[in-house]
């Protein structure tokens, strides 16, 4: 579904020339998901804008469904940012139905679907608000809604849940996998929370510091459908643990 | 009567405070109130100052006489205000129609930018005033060339703020609408246009009070009508009643166009300009 071979990015700007990316090849199957965790500014949202096409890489070539990417994003993808980049002049609802718009879809039925979407992740009753009267977990949930609309083949996140409290995020994540497991998508996901990456993922890239390399992969063989019991196993600890030590962390 | 202390110690929760604040609607009245209540002291200290060191109605009249003034000249002063607005509005109307569309156009092409952007600040570096002769000599002195002077001058706000508007916009939001292959057209009207509103607005306050002056200054320079004109005349004829009542009819023109785009601004761009919240 994705694949990355030997790809480099490095951001040209008048203060110098800045390495994110380095030397990253990594494939990605249908319906896999996929996480990818390393340190702040490592270069993990740099990775996730080349997929998406929103980027050209330095060196190095991205396919994604058998195409190469190039000057256009890949069709069918829904993205995640890391802020909820939500358009503050349209209604929590308009917001979610963009795509819709964009994608010149029923407007009806994706108006029907948004708030569908709105009240799995338990934002119902916040249709018509204009988003910048809501809290900046319910802004990030709202733009995941936005992401999922289209029933887009290929789901890029960007720390999703980075802006919602523990008990929220573990919902979420649950949500985020049923979601994935009725509708088969491919997902890459970046989390700075390695627990996260775990309980979430099919395998977890483990990124270096910047200029970002490839530190390790591991493989999640754990059992699904998963649940909340699953992050007190001690399995689930070894994964974690085993993710810390190629980081470099305490173990 | 522990609960009895909490009630009398504590501060109220936070939602009652903001609550309380809403029905009497405290900052809403005083935003008129203030205002209004500055200038009427003003007057006072005016009219008495004028009374108490007997200063000639010529050199300064009193508040009651120019309001008396205002009366007596009625339709004189109403047909002035209705030229002299129209003349503004004109000139703002064809600022917004030319201002906004060539800072679109400058976004997108870069040759133009490099190449209008330099010529436009050092034309603006010109002052109107010194323009508005020769505008005058090409279109003479009729209603034409006050607009033209109220375009000038109300232009480059026009510009530079839908210029900055468009320029700033948040990468993302491009990247967004990117992501789901939208066509530029799409992405230019669902997130550009917009996402620019706060700062075009900013320009369209200052260019329409501009706008006022510019037609004033197109008066001044040559006319039959408007309140530039008024104000020439009558005080040329030492009659300076009608002189500070043609004043106070421009004062009601900017106030009022002002607090129209204000107003507007208010409807359209709800997201901008808050306060941060208490
Ligand atoms: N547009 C840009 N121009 C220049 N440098 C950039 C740009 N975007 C990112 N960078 C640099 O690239 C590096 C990687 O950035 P990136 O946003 O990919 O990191 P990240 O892993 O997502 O970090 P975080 O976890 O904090 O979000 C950083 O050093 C950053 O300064
Ligand atoms: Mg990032």
């Amino acid at each position: 579904m994705v694949r990355l071979e030997r790809v480099d990015k490095t951001y040209e700007s008048r203060r110098g020339a800045v390495q994110a990316a380095r030397d990253i090849s990594l494939e990605v199957a249908d319906r896999e998901l996929v996480s990818i965790v390393g340190p702040s500014g490592g270069g993990k949202t740099t990775i996730l804008k080349l997929v998406a096409g929103l980027l050209r890489p330095t060196a190095g070539t991205i396919w994604v469904d058998g195409n190469r990417v190039e000057a256009d994003p890949p069709q069918g993808i829904g993205m995640v940012f890391q802020a909820p980049v939500l358009l503050p002049w349209r209604s929590a609802l308009e917001n979610v139905t963009l795509p819709a718009r964009i994608l010149r879809l029923d407007m009806g039925a994706a108006r029907r679907r948004a708030r569908e979407l709105l009240e799995q992740v338990g934002l119902t009753g916040f249709n018509d608000r204009r988003v910048y009267e809501l809290s900046g977990g319910m802004q990030q949930r709202i733009s995941l809604c936005r992401a999922l609309l289209h029933r887009p083949r290929l789901l890029l996140m960007d720390e999703p849940f980075g802006a919602v409290d523990e008990l929220t995020r573990e919902s979420l994540n649950d949500q985020l996998l049923a979601l994935w497991q009725a509708d088969a998508k491919t997902v890459v996901f970046v989390t700075h929370s390695i627990e996260e990456a775990v309980y979430l993922s099919d395998r977890v890239v483990v990124l270096s510091p910047r200029p970002s390399t490839i530190l390790g992969i591991e493989t999640i063989d754990l059992p699904r459908p998963r649940d909340g019991s699953l992050r007190l196993e001690p399995e689930f600890a070894a994964h974690v643990r085993s993710i810390r030590a190629s980081l470099g962390l305490a173990a | 009567m522990r609960g009895a202390e909490t009630a009398i110690d504590a501060p109220p929760p936070p939602g009652a405070r903001i609550e309380r604040r809403r029905r009497i609607g405290w900052s809403e009245v005083s935003l008129v109130l203030l205002p209004v209540l500055a200038l009427v002291a003003i007057l006072a200290v005016w009219q008495l100052a004028v009374v108490a060191l007997d200063v000639e109605p010529i050199i300064l009249p009193r508040p009651t006489e120019v309001a008396q003034s205002l009366a007596d000249n009625a339709s004189v002063l109403s047909s002035a205000t209705w030229v002299t607005l129209g003349e503004t509005l004109a000139g703002f109307g064809a600022a917004i129609a030319i201002g906004i569309p060539l800072a679109v156009v400058m976004m997108y092409s870069r040759g133009l930018r490099l190449t209008l952007y330099p010529l436009l600040v050092v034309a603006q570096s010109i002052p109107k005033v010194a323009i508005a002769p020769i505008v005058l000599i090409w279109l003479g002195y009729g209603f034409e060339p006050k607009v033209v002077i109220a375009f000038l001058v109300a232009f480059f706000p026009v510009l530079i703020g839908s210029a900055t508007g468009l320029r700033v916009i948040e990468p993302d939001l491009v990247h967004l609408t990117r992501s789901l292959r939208a066509s530029e057209w799409q992405t230019f009207w669902l997130v550009r246009l917009p996402s620019a509103l706060p700062h075009i607005f900013s320009g369209l306050k200052v260019a329409v009070t501009l706008a006022v002056i510019g037609a004033v200054i197109g008066e001044f320079v040559g006319a039959t009508n408007g309140l530039g004109y008024l104000v020439l005349h009558s005080a040329s004829q030492s009659n300076t009643e009608l002189t500070w009542a043609a004043l106070v009819c421009l004062g009601v023109v900017g106030v009022g166009l002002f607090g129209l785009v204000a107003l507007a601004e208010r409807l359209l761009v709800p997201w901008a300009d808050r306060e941060p919240a208490e």
